[in-house]
């Protein structure tokens, strides 16, 4: 799954790539206004992949040339299958920071091949569905398999992102997107007696480690305000 | 933008590999109970029990073969609060003068029954390893017979998390 993903981020990156090889114009005019969307991939591995249900809706605004305003929120819940413990995480998150964009648009057009800097914030809530203790001498021949959902409420998490990526123009105002996410939280209230083992919005965590990524294929609507 | 494609490819390949997920942590393993004999009359000095079999009480298997030593490790029940072990010492079979014969076979030896109670904690371990056993409030007792080898204990520990040290010390 994630190495098809991969390939297809290459194709859309490689095609971005070499669009760019069109004579800039340095006269020209900028237009400034909003460009909303939703993160397409986490509706697809929401149609696709049971116990994974995401939302989530990103914007940005370009208050100068080279700068936006820069924000998502999203809404996600996902069930982990591991060997020995199988939770489901719950929760909101959003993400505000600036975007610096790193392309020479020429005429009215508003791509980007963007750097950009978030701070993160996800609340969120786990449940252990079913545990196993880990007991290798089975000279007694218990079991211990526990199937007694444990809940555990009120985590939260904030962190600084680093985030990466292109948004071309496909049609009249219409964009599509691909940017990577590399993580690292700064606050994190873990649970008692377990872990924030995946963060709405950060993704999986690696234990004894604060970092994370992520990735996003985006598809936005860009609102024209003015022209300058 | 060359650069940017090589760093999102770069950031892409990352996110395309994951961790194996496999059990490492040191003591991610419910505890055994550790028992170390020392000599009565010498708390201090370690003496070994001569050809001890190990033999849980409710259970037919015996834990290992009978065998000499001044320790034993032996596993107590994670969904029970207790657990009952018969030790007994110089364990032989008598042939019954009869070697072709084993029907008639009979063990001998100086069987003692120790008791444990304690209470269960399950405490989380990490995302491979899930969660461990720990007996907390452990109390030690034996049975008292006519003839007794066992002739006292200490608890050393009453919380059993580890195997690295002693957790009762048996007396004989």
């Amino acid at each position: 799954m994630r190495t098809y993903i991969f390939f297809i981020s290459l194709i859309i990156s490689l095609a971005s790539f070499t669009q760019e090889k069109v004579v800039q114009d340095s006269s020209k005019t900028h237009k400034f206004g909003l460009r909303v969307g939703t993160d397409i991939s986490k509706l697809v591995k929401t149609a696709i992949i049971d116990d994974y249900t995401a939302f989530e809706i990103n914007a940005d605004y370009n208050f100068s040339k080279k700068y936006s305003l820069a924000g998502e929120v999203g809404n996600e819940k996902r069930t982990i299958d591991e060997t020995q413990i199988n939770f489901t995480t719950e929760g909101n998150y959003f993400k505000i920071g600036v975007d610096y964009n790193a392309y020479e648009n020429w005429l009215d057009m508003e791509n980007a091949i963007f750097v950009g800097l978030r701070y993160g914030l996800s609340s969120y809530k786990h449940t252990l569905n079913s545990y196993n203790i880990l007991n290798t001498d089975s000279y007694w021949e218990e079991s211990g398999l526990k199937t007694t959902p444990i809940n555990y409420d009120n985590s939260t998490t904030h962190w600084v992102e680093l985030i990466v990526g292109i948004k071309a123009e496909i049609f009249n105002n219409l964009y599509l997107g691909i940017n990577a996410q590399l993580k690292n939280y700064v606050g994190n209230t873990a649970p008692n007696n377990f872990a924030n083992l995946y963060i709405p919005g950060f993704g999986k965590t690696v234990e004894d480690s604060k970092w994370g990524v992520g990735f996003g294929y985006t598809v936005s609507y860009f609102i024209p305000f003015y022209k300058k | 933008m060359k650069q940017t494609f090589t760093i999102l490819a770069f950031l892409l390949l990352i996110i395309s590999c994951e961790k194996d997920d496999i059990c490492t942590t040191p003591n991610a393993d419910t505890a055994h109970l550790v028992i170390r004999f020392h000599d009565f009359l010498n708390q201090d000095t370690p003496k070994e029990v001569t050809n001890l079999l190990i033999l849980g009480v409710d259970n037919t298997l015996s834990y290992g073969i009978e065998s000499t030593r001044d320790s034993i490790t032996i596993p107590l029940r994670i969904l029970e609060n207790n657990t009952s072990f018969r030790l007994i010492k110089d364990y032989a079979i008598n042939d019954n003068g009869t070697p072709s014969d084993t029907s008639d076979d009979f063990a001998t030896g100086n069987e003692d029954v120790i008791v444990l109670n304690y209470e269960n904690e399950e405490l989380f371990i990490s995302k491979a390893c899930g969660f461990k056993n720990i007996f907390n409030n452990v109390n030690f007792g034996f049975d008292s017979d006519a003839d007794n080898w066992i002739l006292g204990s200490n608890v050393v520990n009453t919380k059993i998390e580890n195997e690295d040290n002693a957790h009762i010390h048996i007396f004989h």
